[in-house]
């Protein structure tokens, strides 16, 4: 793994593995006789048909690694039309690898910004299921430096009887009166409901000081999205993703159909486009949250929020069911960890993922690979 | 997290240098003076050097000794970040920038980790307003900061920003005092190797449409054509002209009006299907990447004008412009090479560029060079010297 840096120039990629079931994407790269690797995480369910890994791999073998923004541009064309979470692994695999290449941590490599990453408690008790506010002073008494509600799954529109609306909106208030007045609070998406029920829920995070409220209209209904950021005084949030992540987010942005926007990496294809949109968002005043569901342990999402500084919050979803599920395969041999209520990114080089080499086969792909080549 | 030790570089000093650097020469030259633009009707003023005016004005130029004070941030590594912070002719007076920079700046310096650049521009960005230290400031200390990622991971700057093309054609700037010295010029552009070329030339409607169309038709349809109307036309004048550029296949118009009118820039867009560039002026007095959103989000400027502060600063341009599927045009080379939404190098505007040359005297930092209408970085294998500070403190007039 030591490289003599005056081979960077030289270092030209060598192999693509993308190894099923445990969704492990390894990218080699040599350059005056020794190799480097990166590797990088895709969720199992979300891995991408071989034929499509054989035209990234085409994209990628013999190509130099540091010229990126055309390897970019050819990733894309040969993902197409496929779950970009597929690019995405490629995309943070070659973060990985330039980095390590670079000898720096992923935002060192892109310019680093900050070390350490605020954390929210993503909360598992639906709003209104009597388990929330107590949920959310337990991330208080843990040190998080937010509590992000779930959204709750009770219709209140104008068919639903009044007792249900009163006890959705009376469990806004009683989160935040769980928690001191100045705690951030963030509201979950309504999964599914119109204008008038999310206005309704709206009106009472602003009452109660939450600090945004995700995905309360589906984010292709700029217009109606719009009317609302423009109603209410919380932050309303857009999630953009798949092939178009980009020109969702100019059209938010744009049209201020939403206060903030949101970004998952695998569902934009990567931490380019991520970054890019990150950028877009800046210059607008704009925060760009960026969402740790990306299969990688959190490691793909925290590092790039050290090069970015208009995102507020890393999720954090404790236990087997949330991201740190990677470590529970344990494919991740060190989990990241919080401390005093935020993520403290690490000096070594690439994104700091500790993949195990007993469950994740290193050798035994590279044979593949070798008898491939 | 990896227990590998990455590389850090702690900036742990910063010094200031006064150094002579011979003689040189300085001109003060008036450009022609300010005249209306003909026919006079519109009432606005342009430079007189841009109608052909044959206006006398007298210019002064001499040569006088000439001082640099050069920046040193001192890492604990084996590498230090420096420039040219300043150039002048009184070593005083940069002596005392120096001071100015000790108590100001440095400090908010010393300490960071010099490859958390981005941490560093957005704090420099905010002395802007609370020092008022102007654009400068950040351009140098982020261009040093760039320098010296490259010279660590020994690749040229274009590389390390993303590396999207390692050449991009390129155009010239052609003049002249009158319409026959402008198509002379653009045919001396064209058997130069140049794709195309661009005038400033503020003759109003009527004055250009006769320039225009002599000179696509002494040059024919395929040499790029360029009109830069540094803000002399109407909305409306812009808008007539525009068409006739629009039949005469021109590239794109730049800077119609006032970067100011932000709506007369909007129906201009809206108006003409040749793509309108705006934004040198005011993104060259402050506030790039952050106000060309306005700009992009009212659909004011369909290319935006690449002057945003420092690489950082115009790689977020960049990015900017592309997550709304736009080009960006002009800046930094090694920005220009690392992006794909930049269409043409403007040759001039840094300077000019010498030929290719032998790989063998160059760096792997390289040089600009202009090869077959091209503008690409040629590089070689060489390090890059690191200056010699023992002689530079001995020889410096003033180390602060």
């Amino acid at each position: 793994m030591a490289v003599d840096r005056t081979m960077l120039a030289e270092l030209t990629i060598t192999g693509l593995q993308v190894q099923a079931p445990v969704g492990v994407v390894r990218i080699s790269a040599e350059g005056a006789g020794e190799e480097i690797c990166g590797a990088a995480l895709i969720c199992a369910d979300r891995l991408p048909p071989a034929e499509t890994v054989d035209r990234i791999r085409t994209a990628l073998v013999g190509r130099p690694l540091a010229d990126r923004e055309r390897l970019w541009r050819d990733l894309r064309a040969a993902a197409a039309g496929s779950d970009p979470a597929g690019l995405a692994g490629v995309d943070i695999a070659l973060w990985d690898l330039w980095s390590k290449a670079l000898r720096l941590p992923l935002y060192r490599a892109i310019g680093g910004f900050r070390t350490e990453i605020p954390a929210c408690l993503s909360g598992e008790a639906a709003c209104d299921s009597g388990d929330a506010a107590a949920e959310a002073a337990g991330a208080v008494r843990d040190g998080y430096r937010g509590y992000r509600v779930a959204a709750t799954a009770t219709p209140i529109g104008a068919k639903a009887p009044a007792a249900a609306r009163n006890r959705v909106l009376d469990s806004v208030r009683a989160v935040r009166e769980a928690v001191p007045e100045d705690f951030p609070l963030l509201y979950g998406g309504i999964p599914a409901g119109g204008h008038l029920e999310a206005l309704a829920i709206g009106r009472a995070l602003d009452d109660a000081g939450y600090t945004w409220f995700e995905d309360p209209l589906p984010g292709a209904d700029g217009e109606a999205l719009g009317r609302l950021a423009a109603e209410l005084d919380t932050p309303v949030l857009a999630t953009v993703g798949g092939p178009d992540a980009a020109r969702q987010a100019a059209a938010h942005l744009s049209r201020q159909s939403s206060d903030l926007i949101r970004v998952r990496i695998p569902d934009a294809g990567g931490i380019t486009e991520a970054l890019k949109i990150a950028r877009a968002a800046e210059a607008f005043g704009v925060n760009c949250e960026i969402d740790p569901d990306d299969g990688n342990g959190g490691f793909a999402a925290a590092g790039l929020m050290g090069a970015v500084r208009n995102a507020m919050f890393l999720p954090w979803t404790p236990g087997p069911s949330g991201d740190r599920a990677r470590t529970a395969d344990g494919l991740i041999r060190t989990p990241m960890t919080l401390r005093d209520g935020a993520v403290t990114l690490g000096e070594g080089p690439g994104l700091g993922i500790d993949l195990d080499p007993e469950r994740t086969d290193h050798d035994r792909t590279l044979k593949t690979k070798r008898r491939a080549a | 997290m990896s227990g590998e030790e990455g590389a850090a570089l702690l900036i742990k000093d910063v010094k200031l240098y006064v150094v002579a650097a011979g003689e040189r020469e300085r001109a003060a030259v008036g450009r022609g003076g300010m005249e209306l633009v003909p026919p006079g009707l519109s009432g606005l003023f342009t430079h007189g050097e841009g109608i052909g005016s044959d206006a006398e004005i007298p210019e002064f130029r001499e040569k006088a000794p000439a001082y640099d004070l050069i920046l040193r941030l001192v890492t604990d590594g084996d590498l230090d970040a420096h420039a040219t912070f300043a150039s002048g002719f009184s070593a005083t007076e940069l002596a005392w920038q120096a001071r100015e920079f000790l108590v100001k700046i440095a400090h908010l310096l010393t300490g960071m980790d010099a490859f958390d650049r981005e941490r560093i521009w957005q704090r420099l960005w905010y002395t802007q307003r609370f020092m008022y230290t102007g654009r400068g400031l950040i351009q140098t200390v982020d261009e040093m900061l760039w320098d010296l990622a490259s010279r660590h991971a020994r690749l040229p700057l274009y590389r390390l920003l993303g590396g999207a093309r390692d050449s991009i054609p390129a155009y010239r700037n052609i003049g002249g005092r009158t319409v026959d010295d402008y198509v002379a010029d653009a045919m001396k552009a064209r058997e130069q190797g140049f794709k195309g070329g661009k005038d400033h030339s503020y003759r109003g409607v009527a004055g250009n449409t006769e320039l225009f169309r002599a000179l696509r038709e002494a040059m024919g349809d395929d040499f790029i054509l360029i009109h830069d109307a540094v803000e002399h036309y109407t909305c409306d004048e812009a808008i007539r002209i525009g068409r006739e550029m629009e039949r005469l296949g021109y590239a794109w118009i730049e800077e119609p009006l006032q970067d100011f009118d932000l709506m007369g820039l909007k129906k201009l867009c809206a108006a003409l299907d040749l793509p309108v560039m705006a934004m040198e002026w005011i993104g060259s007095l402050a506030g790039q990447p952050f106000n060309a959103s306005p700009f992009i989000a009212m659909q004011a400027t369909d290319i935006v004008r690449q002057r945003a502060i420092g690489i950082t600063g115009q790689m977020k341009l960049a990015q900017l412009a592309e997550t709304f599927g736009l080009d960006v045009h002009g800046g930094n080379a090694h920005v220009v090479l690392a992006i794909h939404n930049d269409p043409l190098y403007e040759y001039g505007s840094e300077g000019p560029l010498p030929p290719p040359q032998d790989p063998a005297t160059l760096t792997f930092q390289g040089i600009k060079v202009i090869d077959d209408g091209h503008m690409r970085i040629q590089c070689g294998d060489l390090p890059v010297p690191e200056p010699d500070w023992d002689r530079i403190e001995s020889e410096a007039l003033e180390v602060l």
